[in-house]
């Protein structure tokens, strides 16, 4: 047994009997330089572990959705309906549909909306009767306790709200059109339609947070009054399952404008469900945004990669020159030094792949509780994972090219001959009052380009971090100026259409002179057409709507004579301001010129005056703003006493609740900018690890000359300060660029905002860039600290 | 004929605009299993014969003929064909490979004209016994000391089997004893195996070890015998 010498490597080499002697010791060159390699190779594992993630959560993503509207029979279309329309007539022409097979099967429902009441305070409540709850035909509900068959006084809870009181056995008091109801809750059950728990669309609106969502037989519903009168033998909402659901609208049309009184209506199909875009958005975000992430990762690992192997051959270069003397050729030396990048590229593969099975995993927890009782499928998948070790092995080997062509062009008299850092470029400045200063600064330009490519790898990671925070900074901006922009006090929505004219101080229950605008409108979702283009769109007509309403227009002007639609839909439909649209209206189309493109919290928002709709005087909701005598609590309560009013919405309880949806989704943002932080300072310390290591003589020098400990830190410090600023410099700008670069992915993928240059951003970049890469400092002031005095000057001058 | 003939070599480097002649008109002739020292101030172009005999460097003009081949015209891929085939060095640093063993060190060198893994072994085995290191093959050359090291690096100079060894101050690091041992261990190796050494030293007593001693001044040969 050799002294001393037994290693891992030795043990690989008599594992692998064939293994080369040059490509033995350049792998147990790489056991020597460990600490720099594991870091290289966790930085790269860590960017393709991302990159893996992006690709197989899409994947986990799409097969989820896929399985979940599968097993569920998630309907084709949903309609919901802003009047009450007979049971009879319409399950009579649905049945006649599903004979003649343009529809395989449906679901008749009566939506009620009010609120509920818990531990004294209110939230909202959808209550939706049902024929057949335990049905599985169409738009099943899974039951995750107790019975989908409620009796009379009975209701199933959607999962979710269990913390507000909504558990099994208990009573959930409600307040639907003005009457006090009590149901009993039997059972837990989990419907896709409200698959994200707590959050529940309405009305075109999205609101988020606590609202219960219960399901009944229809005919308890229907026991109930509306706007004083009993509803009866009525419904408000359909859904169905169909091969052909343009066909299957295209009938239903007909049989709705031939109603007396047509209905307007919400039509979703599957794909604009805010459940399925939801689940959709979040595949597209893996899909699109974490590769894209990776990919910044990736260039400054191998930026790291570079320096690290330019050194490395550098040093080597003597070595080199004795192969050669052997009869090596360059390129066999090369396919030997490879073996760094495999080992790294091997490395960064597989941890990788790991990492972002793991990552995705520990995502779709957090997940699980925005999509309540979604199974999550893993999909057995290798793509994402080849192509990540592919995307691994082509940036290390890119990050190898220059050094190895380098070591291609040499000359075994060159290689043999190389005097390292005899050339090095002195600036006769002096900054600072001691040598120690002036050496700091002259030590941080000795070698011009080592120096640029330190602040430019350190520049970039300073300006990935960065790139984050102009990102939050951008969202945050442009929400607080989209919140900024409704002038209105509180909202309502009626449960049945009413006349324009009718909507009142009076009507609403409000006093007399409590308010300054009334603005009625009828909102609706449905399909809108350009070309041969269509999108789902939220449509709102109204009558003098930019009085409550501060449009921030992007393009052509605020004339709701024609429509103003969001940037996002009008990048959907590929249009600009003077061409037309034509939106779907049950029974009807009608034909707008777009007058104006606007910056819309609301990504597919239409604007018009009602007057543009074929039923101009039927509203389904008002804009209220209070004058000064009422507030907006008060206000709520009297509109409490109107049956038909089913939501209230005040405008800073909105505001209030989507600002904390933004709030959450900062906190992803600044913890990503703290992570890239972090990784800007990996970057830093392994790149100064090599000056470091390089200085080893000068230190010891030092030392030798009687320079304490603690002053060896002074020209560390004064270089490190340099390579921050030179870093900053470069990272500032790069952090907006790559903002910009991601808000447009964002904007392409998840929501449109633009990008904010704002003075927070900017200074946050600058200090936090700073402190990161002066953190660094650490690793060469410990290192010099640290060297055995003794050992190098022994070692260095002897021979 | 000789093994090593050189015919009107001349070698200069441009620096800084200025051209500097180190080799002039050199003519120089060895026989196979010949130990020929070379010495000369610095700058005399030791080095460079040297540089141009192993196939590291080429002359400006002039024919260098090693074992029946002028190496003169040689593109980079042939020269590295010809050290691979016929050359052996030995520095003065060792120029070890500090991740290799010893024993990995010789098969270094052996992997570039051997590919049966075996044969390879034995041969590195073989020399390793040769220059007395039978007990140190599997030690990293940070465990030896620097005669040991220098002993390797004869070995892997050696296990090629080598038409001539070219070695630049062999024994420049070494003490006098080790010096010696050195010095003797080549000077048997040329015996017994008739390879051609090539030895640059400014240390005049090495001069005993030599069949010829050459003395090189301003890029000529200013001395020429035993």
């Amino acid at each position: 047994m050799p002294t001393g010498s037994w290693n891992w490597t030795t043990a690989v080499c008599r594992a692998v009997p064939e293994m080369r002697s040059l490509t033995l010791s350049v792998v147990r060159k790489n056991r020597q330089m460990r600490w720099r390699v594991i870091g290289i190779s966790l930085l790269m594992a860590w960017s393709v572990g991302m990159f893996t993630m992006g690709l197989y959560g899409a994947e986990v993503f799409d097969a989820s959705v896929d399985a979940q509207v599968e097993n569920t029979n998630f309907p084709d279309v949903f309609i919901n309906l802003d009047r009450h329309v007979d049971q009879a007539a319409l399950d009579a022409k649905l049945e006649s549909m599903r004979e003649n097979g343009t529809i395989s099967a449906y679901q008749l429902r009566l939506v009620m909306q009010g609120h509920y009441w818990s531990e004294g305070e209110r939230h909202p409540a959808y209550v939706i009767g049902l024929e057949d709850p335990s049905d599985i035909s169409i738009n099943r509900i899974i039951s995750q306790e107790g019975s989908l068959e409620p009796g009379p006084g009975e209701a199933i809870a959607q999962q979710g709200m269990e913390d507000k009181g909504l558990v099994l056995g208990s009573d959930a008091d409600l307040v639907l059109s003005g009457q006090n109801v009590s149901l009993s809750i039997v059972g837990i059950g989990s419907s896709t339609e409200f698959i994200m728990t707590g959050t529940v669309s309405m009305g075109g609106y999205t609101l988020p947070g606590g609202i219960a969502i219960l399901f009944a037989n229809l005919a308890e519903i229907q026991s109930l009054e509306h706007d004083g009168s009993p509803i009866g033998d009525q419904v408000n909402s359909l859904a169905f399952l169909s091969d052909d659901p343009e066909a299957a609208m295209g009938e239903l049309s007909v049989f709705f404008a031939s109603l007396p009184e047509v209905p307007g209506a919400d039509v979703i199909p599957q794909d604009n469900h805010p459940s399925v875009t939801f689940m959709r958005a979040g595949a597209d975000e893996f899909r699109y945004i974490m590769p894209v992430m990776s990919v910044l990762f990736l260039t400054v690992g191998a930026i790291a990669i570079l320096m690290v192997f330019q050194r490395m051959v550098q040093n080597d270069s003597r070595f080199i020159g004795v192969l050669m003397s052997m009869g090596y050729t360059n390129r066999e030396i090369m396919l030997g030094y490879l073996g760094f990048g495999l080992v790294i590229g091997t490395a960064a593969s597989i941890l990788g792949a790991v990492l972002g099975v793991l990552i995705t995993i520990g995502l779709l927890d957090i997940f699980a509780q925005f999509f309540g009782a979604m199974e999550f499928v893993l999909p057995v998948v290798f793509y994402p994972f080849i192509m990540g070790a592919v995307i691994a092995y082509t940036f290390v080997l890119l990050a190898m090219l220059l050094p190895l062509y380098q070591l291609r062009k040499l000359t075994p008299r060159e290689a043999l001959e190389y005097h390292k850092d005899n050339r090095i470029f002195v600036t006769g400045r002096r900054i600072g009052r001691t040598k120690l200063s002036v050496m700091g600064f002259r030590n941080a330009f000795r070698i011009p380009r080592q120096t640029l490519a330190t602040m430019i790898a350190i520049g970039l990671a300073i300006g990935v971090a960065g790139s984050w925070l102009v990102l939050a900074d951008s969202s945050l901006t442009y929400f607080e100026e989209q919140l900024g922009s409704g002038d209105w006090d509180v909202e309502v929505n009626f449960g049945t259409a009413i006349s324009a004219t009718a909507v009142n101080e009076t009507y609403l229950g409000l006093p007399a002179g409590s308010t300054e605008e009334i603005v009625p409108f009828r909102a609706f979702q449905t399909s809108v057409v350009s070309g041969d283009r269509t999108a789902n769109a939220f449509v709102t007509a109204g009558i003098g709507l930019e009085k409550v309403r501060d449009f921030s227009i992007e393009s052509g002007t605020v004339d709701l004579s024609g429509a103003l639609i969001a940037v996002t839909l009008a990048k959907d439909l590929g249009i600009g301001v003077g061409d037309e649209i034509t939106i779907s209206v049950l029974g009807t189309q009608m034909t707008l010129q777009v007058t104006g493109i606007v910056q819309d919290i609301m990504e597919t928002a239409v604007y018009t005056e009602l007057g543009n709709l074929p039923d101009s005087d039927t509203v389904n909701g008002a804009f209220i703003k209070l004058g000064e005598d009422l507030t907006a609590g008060d206000a709520r309560e009297d509109l409490y006493e109107n049956g038909n009013i089913v939501t209230i919405v005040l405008a800073g309880e909105s505001w209030k609740a989507i600002e904390e949806m933004v709030d959450e989704a900062m906190e992803l943002y600044y913890a990503f900018f703290f992570l890239n932080g972090i990784i800007a300072f990996i970057v830093a310390a392994a790149t100064v690890t090599i000056i470091a290591a390089e200085r080893e003589m000068e230190y010891a020098t030092m030392r030798s000359l009687g320079v304490k400990r603690r002053e060896m830190a002074r020209p560390i410090i004064m270089e490190m300060f340099i390579l921050a600023v030179g870093a900053v410099i470069i990272g500032l700008p790069a952090s907006f660029i790559f903002a910009d670069f991601l808000i447009g992915i964002y904007q392409e993928v998840v929501m449109y905002f633009p990008i904010a240059y704002t003075m927070f951003s900017i200074v946050f970049t600058i200090v936090l860039g700073l402190f990161f890469t002066m953190a660094a400092a650490i690793v060469p002031i410990r290192h010099a600290e640290r060297i055995d005095v003794e050992r190098i000057i022994r070692e260095r001058t002897s021979g | 004929m000789s093994l090593v003939e050189l015919r009107k070599v001349n070698k200069g480097y441009s620096s800084g605009g200025e051209f500097t002649s180190v080799l002039s008109d050199l003519v120089l002739d060895a026989d196979k299993g010949e130990m020929l020292i070379i010495m000369g101030p610095s700058g005399s172009g030791k080095t460079t014969l040297m540089n141009i005999l192993g196939g590291i460097d080429r002359p400006d003009s002039g024919s260098v003929m090693i074992d029946g081949e002028d190496i003169s015209g040689y593109d980079p891929v042939r020269l590295t064909d010809f050290r691979r085939r016929k050359v052996g060095f030995i520095f003065q640093f060792y120029n070890l490979i500090p991740t290799l063993t010893a024993k990995e060190n010789v098969e270094l060198s052996l992997e570039t004209v051997e590919d049966d893994r075996e044969t390879i072994s034995r041969r590195a085995s073989h020399y390793l016994r040769l220059v007395g290191l039978e007990d140190k093959m599997d030690n990293f050359p940070q465990e030896l000391s620097g005669g040991q090291q220098q002993r390797v690096a004869i070995a892997r100079a050696l296990a090629k089997e080598p038409r001539i060894i070219l070695a630049d101050e062999p024994t420049g690091n070494l003490d006098g004893a080790r010096e010696e041992s050195i010095m003797e261990l080549m000077k048997n190796i040329q015996n017994e195996l008739g390879i051609t050494f090539f030895i640059v030293t400014h240390n005049t007593k090495l001069r005993k070890y030599a069949d010829r001693v050459m003395q090189l001044g301003g890029g000529v040969i200013v001395e020429n015998g035993g």
